[in-house]
């Protein structure tokens, strides 16, 4: 996305946290106010904020949640320091955020299939609503975690979803379907086609890289269309520091991204593959790269 | 001078066929982006600053915005380390026409000189030594003219190619640090480095950046540069590379004015590549409407104006 002019957003908005809702055993999600000089933010499903935790780091976070007041909310994982640290805050202890960053998902006509692989759910929270409002009868969302206890949002999804728009699966069996989200796409593909008929079918996933890539497989087998969100380490969230650049096409996942679509992932050599870390050194992901 | 490329210019020996060069710091670790950059119009581009050993840096926040084109920064030299990064240097410089100037940092001068030496040898076109970052050790070399002196002395005879000089503003008086770069050796100034600064959060009454103090860049120091690049040029006889705040084709014309004989680009790129495409247009349509044949017919024609008082 190339900007008209600098958004008064790239400095840390300092703001209390309002609430704490404990999603799973590992998430919470955490809503803010974030009416900067009196603008409510306009974000995109799949967009990001940088989340400052003062003292200790600043991270970026899929926003999971809008409301009309202009309050947003972003669902963490407890997964490291800064996670770690953001988990122990409270109601009104005070985090920064600066945002919205990045390209979302653009939602398309015809038939959607929405995918979510464990923390992954928080940024497909917002497209879903939004493909609801837009062709509700052309949805299927498909989510997936390694148990159940992780599986984010389910109860909300299977509320404001009929049975028949979703699919639930768990590495382990313990709630849904087992196994991962690729084998639940391809065993219902055949089904999925008949029912989007003549419509082309777009594919939105968010999860870890490997399921991702091996979505784009499914995608391009099927010659159906994809858009996936990456994550890739970054300092300056608006296209400077190039930390985030994921070769050879010298996109950055904070500008570009996180949001990519077929035709780019097919042209990119790092997906699935290599990462740069907090010194711009590239290492391959399975690498125990310290 | 070939008259059909009034954009190309020599730099110690160096020839870019445009002015437009990134600056050090930005964007520079990924081969492939280096290329693309060359594509939308940068005549070379700079590194990262590489160390000896790999360094993390300071943690996030590390770039922030402050609105107005306006940005600070305490990335704190993170780097790969020279070994680890070399075979990116060889990488980048695979992309023809493009000039590779890797700019090199350490602990005392033999670091300096050892990172400088095997950067020359994965492929440098050009060494720039990084004695000016204001938020890291290195701060304390570029504001004393001695210490300048060894270090650069040090680097220029580790290596055989070009030898650019990255200076800070953060001083009382730039031109002595100049002057004595150049009798050290140096091939070319690099002027400015950011501007030591400082941003607090008003809400939790603590210094946004992890490290607090950090070096601003961006629209607001053009002024800085462009003063520091005009005083030094009346100073030195070595080229200057003017750097700091250019966002457009009249921001690139008055640093050459003021003395600067190419540029380079950082914070602008927060608006893409295009950014640079539309600069480098802009500077041959001026040239064409002013009937110039070369962009370094203009370096430091504004030195005409004497009866203007430009020192302190």
């Amino acid at each position: 996305m190339t900007k008209n002019e600098q958004s008064i957003t790239d400095k840390p908005f300092t703001t209390e946290i309002k609430s704490v809702v404990q999603e799973t055993p590992l998430m919470k999600t955490y809503y803010v106010s974030f009416v900067v000089q009196g603008k409510i933010p306009s974000v995109i499903p799949g967009q990001f904020i940088l989340v400052w935790i003062p003292g200790i780091d600043e991270i970026p976070m899929a926003i999971s949640h809008v409301l009309d007041n202009g309050d947003i909310g972003f669902t963490v994982k407890d997964v490291g320091e800064a996670t770690h640290a953001l988990h122990k805050m409270k109601i009104g202890d005070l985090i920064g955020i600066r945002g919205p960053y990045g390209n979302g998902y653009q939602l398309k006509d015809g038939f959607s299939i929405i995918i979510g692989g464990g923390i992954g759910i928080a940024s497909i929270r917002l497209l879903v609503q939004k493909a609801l409002q837009k062709n509700p009868n052309h949805l299927l969302v498909i989510v997936g975690a390694q148990t159940a206890k992780e599986l984010l949002y389910l109860e909300e999804l299977q509320e404001i979803l009929k049975p028949s728009q979703m699919l639930v699966c768990t590495d382990d069996g313990s709630h849904g379907n087992e196994g991962f989200v690729t084998m639940i796409l391809e065993k219902n593909l055949l089904h999925i086609k008949e029912k989007a008929g003549a419509n082309r079918i777009t594919v939105y996933a968010c999860g870890p890289e490997i399921m991702l890539t091996n979505l784009l497989k499914v995608c391009n087998t099927h010659k159906l269309e994809l858009e996936a969100s990456l994550e890739r380490f970054m300092r300056c969230g608006f296209g400077l520091c190039g930390l985030c650049v994921v070769d050879p096409l010298g996109i950055k996942i904070c500008q570009n991204g996180p949001v990519l679509n077929s035709a780019v992932l097919n042209e990119l050599d790092d997906f699935g593959k290599f990462h740069r870390d907090v010194t711009g050194e590239k290492y391959r992901i399975d690498s125990n790269h310290g | 001078m070939k008259l059909n490329k009034p954009l190309n210019v020599s730099i110690a020996g160096l020839e870019f066929n445009s002015p437009l060069i990134l600056a050090s710091g930005i964007l520079g670790v990924s081969p492939p982006t280096m290329h693309i950059l060359a594509d939308y119009g940068m005549g070379g581009i700079t590194t990262k600053s590489i160390g000896p050993v790999k360094r993390k840096g300071y943690p996030n926040p590390s770039i922030i915005g402050l609105g107005n084109d306006t940005f600070l920064n305490a990335v704190g030299l993170a780097n790969p380390g020279i070994e680890r990064f070399s075979h990116e240097i060889t990488e980048i410089k695979k992309k023809e026409g493009l000039v590779v100037i890797v700019s090199v940092f350490g602990d005392n001068s033999n670091d300096f000189a050892r990172t400088a030496s095997l950067a020359e040898k994965a492929g440098a076109d050009a060494i720039e030594i990084n004695i000016s970052c204001p938020h890291a050790e290195v701060s304390s070399i570029g504001v004393d003219p001695k210490i300048t002196f060894e270090y650069v002395r040090a680097v220029k005879k580790a290596i055989h190619c070009p030898l650019f000089v990255k200076l800070t503003p953060n001083v009382t008086d730039i031109v002595k640090i100049g002057m004595s770069a150049e009798k050290a050796g140096a091939d070319a100034l690099v002027a400015i480095n950011t501007v030591s600064g400082l941003a607090i959060d008003i809400n939790t009454h603590r210094p946004i950046l992890a490290h607090g103090i950090g070096g601003l860049s961006g629209r607001a120091i053009k002024p800085i540069g462009v003063r520091h690049v005009f005083n030094l040029s009346k100073a030195v006889s070595i080229p200057i590379i003017g750097c700091g705040g250019i966002f457009n084709y009249e921001d690139v014309l008055e640093y050459f004015l003021a003395g600067a004989s190419a540029v380079q680009l950082g914070s602008c790129l927060y608006y893409g590549y295009d950014i640079i495409t539309q600069i480098r247009d802009n500077l041959i349509r001026y040239l064409e409407t002013r009937k110039l044949d070369s962009i370094s017919q203009l370096t430091g024609l504004a030195h005409h104006y004497k009866e203007i008082g430009f020192d302190d």
